[in-house]
């Protein structure tokens, strides 16, 4: 596959507005200015419809051929609200609202129905995976001559799922995030800080520092990139960047990326990577839960 | 009329989440859906057929029925007054 | 590249595997009841799969003591059906599975809820684990051996369409040898109900295209193809693939426009990428889901496609119900043997012509038939269109 370039990122976190790595106004009732579709729109849709949205800001439904969309667990206030609504009313009298927007391509189909966007349009769901099956999707599409693609990447937390999450032990080393990040994808480059996704490589199940840094060496080697000039973005914990700081000959530091995990965190940590790294080639590790990992390279545009 | 007028509005703001809409926005006779009125759609409909089984325990069995019933907060009040059980 | 359709696998309520699923459809054996298999106070029709989920873990030879999610169970059913049926190494690194789901785990989920509402550190957690969208897929993967790419598409009743369409491009950009796509779901208390509240649920037996059609049915099921590229099958495949395409209505969240415009975009791309012209479609497998709204929809862009000359078509939803994101899957077999066996199968229940469509589906179950090219729909919440073309491979 040819390489695509991303040439524009958008991010929502922590009530921030990011584009394309500087600090923007974040204002709901402007960016969604259809008071009656924003007044349906928990939290994780307003949040992810406004990021995509600004994220395509500008250009015409036209010229954007394709909305992919990631989440691990999707609408998840909508889908517990519903779910309550059910046992709360014996399944009498149900409003039809949470259970129309706990659908996990909610926000790809407000977006496009917010700007008349035709084109195609999926969501993955496939945990910590979700954003990295949505990546490669996007590159296909641009190989297939598509312009315009955007890709997105939306989770949130909410107080059942945390609770959930931590009796799951999935807590025990970080803390849970949420958030919204969104790109713009074509052929060629364009701005002034776009990048190269020149590889995406996926595993599943327990991976031990050994096999990781094996995966390194080889994802490296197949793109004809010396191991020491790669910057290293890690979305996995501090042991692990420890091991590859120590095993690997780098020039550049490791840039320790994981402070919270939600299962489209992979989604920010290429949104930092392509506005932080400022070395030649990048490799984002990514670990979510040691069950699903990731390697995406980035080069510049 | 007048009471049941001014209840229906405030149920209508609160359970369609009309949140930038005051009473005194709304003109009772007005239509709701579609273009210069209240905007509303099919969802919403679908809300305000659960605030007459719930508020007022009037049934409407199919959606379509609706659409006279529902075209303004005037025609809601004189339905409610017309079929009103609870 | 010509992708062919070389395993086919199905559980949908008329049948456990393709063959019972035929001669279902071919006797007109469909598979609505009320609800056995979920508690559920709502009285209306559904298609389920006729077995506990104890049963399903028997027959799958899975240690029936353990808690499966039903949408587990029935894609490993399906899956394996069509794995077996390619005959392919799925030890093979080049080997994909893309399932497809719209609710996940939910089943549990909604079990789990009842003892965690009241109290956060209450329900057993194995309900809950399956909760996602990828835990069936993680699953299914494992008992199958395959380790290559794996991953879930979630885009509501179209799901299963889409999955199949990336197996399709994944083929194209030489990513994959061979990939395992489809969907699958369960009936729950949560689908149910969310249908129900919009209030497009028949009380009776759905009736597609009727005259008098008053909503859909649910049903559960899952099923999948396997996709080869035609030089490395390991024997004549069934068809092959030769279109597919996703567009969006961007109309309504729910609702599709009258004109058709998603479902219009959806068939001709599909079309396009076939390089099909109308009079060459035999057969369309309608989504029909028998609301007022989709059949009308779907009806007015088939006209605007084929004018006049309407290919012969029918909906299957009044036999194994609205499966949600398992539909395209299980349709997508139907449609390859379609194909294949030159069958068309029978729009239960369809009495009178609407005015408004104007247009008769097949009533009658048909084999032999002249069928060169099957074009088959998925439309779902979110605007999100499916069209899938299958054609002789000969």
């Amino acid at each position: 596959m040819k390489p695509v370039y991303i040439t524009r990122t958008c991010q929502i976190a922590n009530d921030q507005l990011v584009m394309d790595g500087v600090e923007a106004v974040l204002d709901y009732k402007e960016i969604i200015a259809d008071p009656a579709l924003r007044r349906r729109m928990s939290r994780i849709v307003k949040m992810g419809v406004a990021c995509g949205l600004k994220c395509i800001e500008g250009l015409t439904p036209e010229s954007i051929d394709a909305i992919i969309t990631a989440t691990g667990f999707g609408c998840l206030a909508d889908t517990e609200k519903f779910i309550e609504s059910i046992v709360a009313n014996s399944e009498r009298l149900l409003n039809p609202t949470p259970f129309i927007q706990s659908t996990f391509n909610t926000i790809g189909g407000q977006i496009a129905l917010l700007r008349g966007i035709h084109s195609y349009n999926v969501t993955y769901a496939h945990r910590g995976l979700s954003f990295e099956s949505a990546l490669i999707d996007a590159a296909m599409q641009v190989n297939e001559g598509k312009k315009n693609v955007l890709l997105g990447a939306i989770d949130e937390i909410t107080a059942s799922s945390a609770d959930i999450q931590r009796r799951l032990g999935m807590t025990r080393e970080y803390e849970l995030g949420e958030g919204a990040n969104f790109f713009v994808l074509n052929a060629t480059a364009s701005g002034n800080k776009s990048a190269a996704v020149l590889d995406i490589d996926t595993r599943s199940g327990r991976l031990t520092d050994d096999k990781l840094i094996e995966w390194i060496v080889e994802t490296a080697n197949r793109n004809g990139i010396e191991i020491s000039d790669l910057c290293i973005v890690a979305n996995c914990n501090t042991a692990t960047t420890d091991n590859i700081k120590k095993r690997l000959s780098l020039k550049n530091k490791p840039l320790q990326f994981k402070t919270c995990d939600y299962p489209t965190l992979s989604a920010r940590a290429l949104d930092f990577a392509i506005n932080n790294s400022t070395a030649n080639k990048t490799l984002i590790i990514s670990d979510y839960q040691h069950i699903n990992h990731s390697l995406i390279l980035l080069g510049r545009g | 009329m007048e009471e049941l007028i001014e209840k229906l509005k405030g149920e209508l703001i609160a359970e369609l989440n009309l949140e930038e809409v005051t009473p005194a926005d709304i003109d009772a006779e007005a239509p709701l859906f579609g273009d210069g009125g209240l905007g509303l759609d099919s969802i919403d409909a679908l809300e305000i057929i659960l605030i007459l089984e719930r508020n007022y325990g009037i049934k409407i069995e199919n959606p379509a029925q609706g659409k006279e019933i529902f075209y303004s907060v005037k025609t809601l009040a004189e339905y409610i007054t017309a079929n009103q059980k609870k | 590249m010509r992708i062919a359709v070389t395993g086919l696998g199905a559980v949908s309520g008329i049948g456990f595997g393709v063959s019972e699923n035929i001669e279902s459809l071919r006797t007109g054996r469909h598979g609505m009841g009320k609800p056995r298999f979920f508690q559920t106070t709502l009285d209306v029709p559904v298609s389920e799969v006729k077995a506990t989920n104890t049963e399903l873990a028997k027959r799958l030879n899975l240690n029936a003591e353990r808690t499966y999610s039903r949408t587990a169970l029935l894609g490993l059913m399906a899956a394996r059906e069509a794995v077996a049926d390619a005959g392919i190494d799925v030890s093979k690194k080049r080997v994909g599975f893309i399932s497809s789901t719209s609710v996940g785990g939910m089943d549990l989920s909604e079990v789990f809820y009842n003892d965690f509402r009241t109290d956060h550190n209450r329900g057993r957690l194995r309900l809950v684990s399956q909760h996602d969208c990828g835990a069936s897929t993680e699953f299914i993967a494992n008992q199958l051996g395959i380790s290559g790419f794996v991953t879930t598409i979630s885009t509501a009743c179209s799901s299963a369409g889409n999955a199949i369409m990336l197996g399709a491009r994944m083929l194209q950009h030489n990513m994959l040898d061979a990939v395992v796509a489809g969907g699958t779901d369960a009936l729950c208390k949560f689908t149910l109900n969310g249908f129900g509240s919009l209030m497009i649920l028949d009380k009776e037996h759905c009736r597609p295209f009727d005259a008098t059609r008053a909503g859909l049915n649910l049903g559960e099921g899952a099923g999948y193809i396997v996709l080869q590229r035609s030089e490395d099958a390991a024997h004549a495949p069934y068809c092959l693939l030769t279109g597919y395409a996703n567009a969006n209505d961007a109309y309504h969240q729910t609702g599709c426009s009258p004109e058709g415009n998603g479902a219009f975009g959806s068939m001709s791309a599909a079309m396009a990428v076939a390089g099909l012209q109308p009079s060459e479609i035999d057969y369309i497998n309608v989504h029909g889901t028998a609301t007022p709204n989709n059949d009308l929809s779907e009806a007015t862009a088939i006209r605007r496609i084929f004018g006049d000359r309407v290919p012969p078509f029918s909906s299957v939803k009044a036999f194994i119900g609205h499966t949600l994101g398992a539909s395209e899957g299980i349709e997508a077999v139907y449609s390859a043997l379609s194909v294949k066996n030159g069958y068309v199968y029978p729009n239960l229940n369809f009495k009178s012509a609407d005015e408004a469509i104007g247009l008769a589906p097949e009533t009658e179950f048909a084999e032999g038939r002249r069928v060169r090219n099957v074009l088959s729909n998925a439309f779902g919440f979110g605007g999100n269109d499916t069209s899938l073309v299958f054609s002789r491979a000969d």
